[in-house]
């Protein structure tokens, strides 16, 4: 007989059931909103003097499975301003940094924050595409310029654009078309199954895939949702249509590592060859994915390895304060930074929130990518290169294959 | 019929793992009674910790050790310093509040030591193969874990009902006070099933990361899988929980394989069926009351 135990405890019998779901909806709840965290580092002051400090609030998904993509951004955005001596157009700067927990409620709630309560001149940072979404309307109402580094849904310029909304980011659809293209005319895939996030990310990858492979002699045969947060990909494995020659994969954070890992031991690497953004092999990601991750394409928009001014001093100064290279999160931050410091230049220090939006849109920086400036909806147009991972000194890398026109 | 076979598989495999994660809870939920909502980040805390071994010693077995004790020692202190401390063993809210307090805490020190990028401890090079399969492979790992969840679920269940310590722990849970007459400490019996919970979870962070991950986050998911797998088995039996943890698995593959849109609902469809029609879990008994 197997153990069973009478309780001493003495409740009564249904106190047992009710227990249960006590447990079950604060579980369920705890899951839901993750911890709270919120860094305060300013006090609204009121005036509008001259060297009173920028403050720009910084939107991030500080805790949650995109934590890391945030710190990368936090932390780009940070060095920028220790470059430039916490001065931006002769004015002081200060951070305010919220986090929205990946959560478009809760981010709506601290950009509510950030512009009524700390009145901050400009929002940055947004890493979660369904975020960015709900914070488009508010600051459009509100007139607050937003500088968006990481959200990269389709929808925030291609739908109705907002003018207070610039993003330093290519689109999804901007990326994963010239990825499909890509994998259409110069490998020659004629059947492609797309393996996509469940949200609004994923949805937008799965679109650009199929519209671009159409368009180029391709076409996608399968499309395979798995929900984020997703432990065990076996079941969506076992899915895939045999017929297809290749895997054009879209997935991030932690799901990147997983997908990445269990791709490889359920024995697909040797079936399909792997195409994805460059979000799935990043170099923080490559260590734990190991050599899973060995041959897999991405399609890139910045790299350290790129050979121009802009890019070795903000790579040298990096490895000099760090000791290892910046990361694409870092140069996402670092951008930001850059664009809101030329702008802020433009008006000549004035952070007014309608000059300052107009200036935005106009300004012309050389990033670390090269030259860039945004289009009438704020949209930038990245210059794509496709990498592969190889094992350079003994160290997993994405390397440079070719750039994409 | 081979897709099937492959999802029965997989299901099983991914079975074991919740098995793993939720032995330990139900040591410390289904016989003790106390709801422990930190498990899910003692589980995070001995991946973490097996992790660092991993790294800097690079013996599987000292990982091992060190992580079972390491969070072991956790869980004893927990139980001993605070929940015992503070009077809480018979008061479900407390128990829950202080454990939440203790889980948001050691969720912001993991951040703190480890930060938010995540990690996996890769498995060891004997069991990193894959086992060929109709036109698909299984990782063997995943093999491994349906061995490791049988000689785990066995060995406890021998400890329970076949050694002295074992009779103890059960005559503390049936009736601690006539226990406590015949010579055996409650408080003592209730601490080492307490931190035996935890060095189970411990141990689950170790086996269990390869496949889950190491990440800000996943105590929670393990949290909810581990009281999913319980409440299914039943409150108070490890037969239960063994039995829940493979239905579960088996279920819930099956769901995301077959009906892929279901996929998210599937596992707590399987809860909220089990509740509506037996409350008590598959092999749950009905607790006696003496008032």
């Amino acid at each position: 007989m197997f153990v069973r135990f009478r309780a001493s405890l003495r409740w009564p019998r249904r106190s047992s059931v009710g227990l249960v779901s006590m447990l079950l909806a604060l579980g369920v709840a705890l899951a839901a909103c993750g911890g709270q965290e919120s860094q305060t580092q300013a006090s609204p002051t009121a005036g509008a003097r001259s060297n009173e400090p920028i403050r720009i609030g910084v939107i991030l998904s500080l805790t949650g499975p995109l934590a890391p993509n945030s710190q990368g951004n936090r932390e780009g955005l940070e060095f920028f301003l220790q470059q430039r001596g916490n001065q931006i157009a002769g004015r002081p700067v200060q951070l305010i940094v919220e986090d929205d927990q990946g959560n478009p409620q809760v981010g709506l709630t601290k950009a509510q924050k950030l512009v009524e309560s700390d009145r901050v001149h400009v929002l940055t940072g947004v890493i979660s595409s369904s975020v960015v979404l709900a914070l488009k309307g508010y600051v459009t109402e509100q007139k607050v310029p937003l500088v968006v580094m990481q959200a990269a849904t389709a929808r925030l310029t291609g739908e109705d654009p907002s003018p207070y909304v610039t993003r330093v980011i290519g689109t999804f659809e901007q990326s994963m078309s010239a990825l499909a293209r890509w994998v259409a005319q110069n490998q020659g895939r004629k059947r492609i199954i797309v393996m996509a996030s469940d949200y609004e990310a994923g949805y937008d990858a799965d679109r650009a895939v199929r519209a671009t492979a159409a368009a180029s002699g391709s076409r996608v045969i399968q499309s395979v949702f798995i929900p984020l947060g997703a432990r065990d990909f076996a079941p969506y494995f076992t899915q895939l249509d045999p017929s297809g020659d290749a895997i054009v994969a879209f997935f991030g954070g932690a799901d990147a590592v997983t997908f990445t890992t269990q791709f490889k031991q359920y024995g697909l690497g040797n079936r399909y060859p792997l195409y994805a953004h460059w979000a799935l092999t990043l170099d923080p990601l490559l260590a734990s994915q190991g050599d899973a991750a060995l041959g897999i394409y991405t399609i890139q928009e910045w790299s350290a390895d790129t050979n121009i001014p802009e890019n070795q001093q903000f790579v040298n100064a990096w490895v000099s304060r760090f000791g290892q290279p910046p990361n694409a999160w870092h140069y996402l931050g670092y951008t930001a930074g850059m664009v809101i410091e030329k702008a802020l230049q433009a008006t000549g220090g004035d952070a007014s929130p309608q000059k300052l939006a107009e200036a935005l849109r106009s300004v012309q920086v050389n990033s670390p990518s090269g030259p860039i400036q945004f289009d009438r909806s704020g949209q930038i147009t990245p210059r794509f290169f496709i990498a592969r991972v190889d094992r350079v000194d003994g160290r997993l890398k994405n390397v440079l294959v070719e750039p994409i026109q | 019929m081979e897709q099937w076979l492959l999802a029965t598989v997989n299901g099983l495999a991914y079975g074991a793992l919740l098995f793993m994660l939720a032995a330990g809870l139900s040591l410390s939920l289904g016989v003790l009674r106390i709801a422990n909502l930190a498990h899910g980040t003692l589980y995070l805390f001995g991946g973490y910790i097996a992790w660092e071994m991993l790294r800097s010693a690079g013996s599987y077995p000292a990982a091992l050790v060190v992580s079972v004790i390491a969070v072991g020692v956790l869980g004893a202190s927990l139980y001993r310093l605070l929940i015992a401390q503070q009077g809480l063993v018979h008061n479900e809210l407390g128990q829950v509040l202080l454990t939440v307090g203790v889980l948001l805490f050691l969720d912001d020190l993991i951040m703190v030591i480890w930060g938010g990028v995540p990690q996996r401890i890769a498995e060891p090079s004997l069991l990193a193969r894959s086992v060929p399969f109709g036109d698909l492979s299984i990782p063997f790992y995943r093999l491994f874990l349906i061995g490791v969840a049988l000689a785990v679920g066995v060995s406890l269940w021998l400890f329970l009902e076949r050694t002295r310590w074992g009779s103890r722990v059960r005559a503390t849970v049936d009736d601690s006070e006539l226990a406590a007459c015949s010579g055996v400490n409650p408080r003592t019996v209730h601490m080492l099933i307490f931190a035996g919970g935890a060095g189970l979870a411990g141990l689950g962070g170790l086996l269990g990361s390869p496949v889950v991950g190491l990440y800000p986050g996943a105590d929670l998911e393990v949290l909810i899988l581990a009281l999913v797998v319980v409440v299914v088995g039943g409150m108070g039996s490890l037969l239960g929980s063994a039995v829940g943890a493979f239905l579960v698995g088996v279920l819930d593959t099956w769901g995301k394989t077959f009906f892929p849109e279901f996929g998210p609902y599937s596992l707590f469809g399987l809860m909220m069926v089990m509740l509506l029609l037996r409350p008590t879990g598959l092999l749950g008994r009905e607790v006696v009351v003496r008032r």
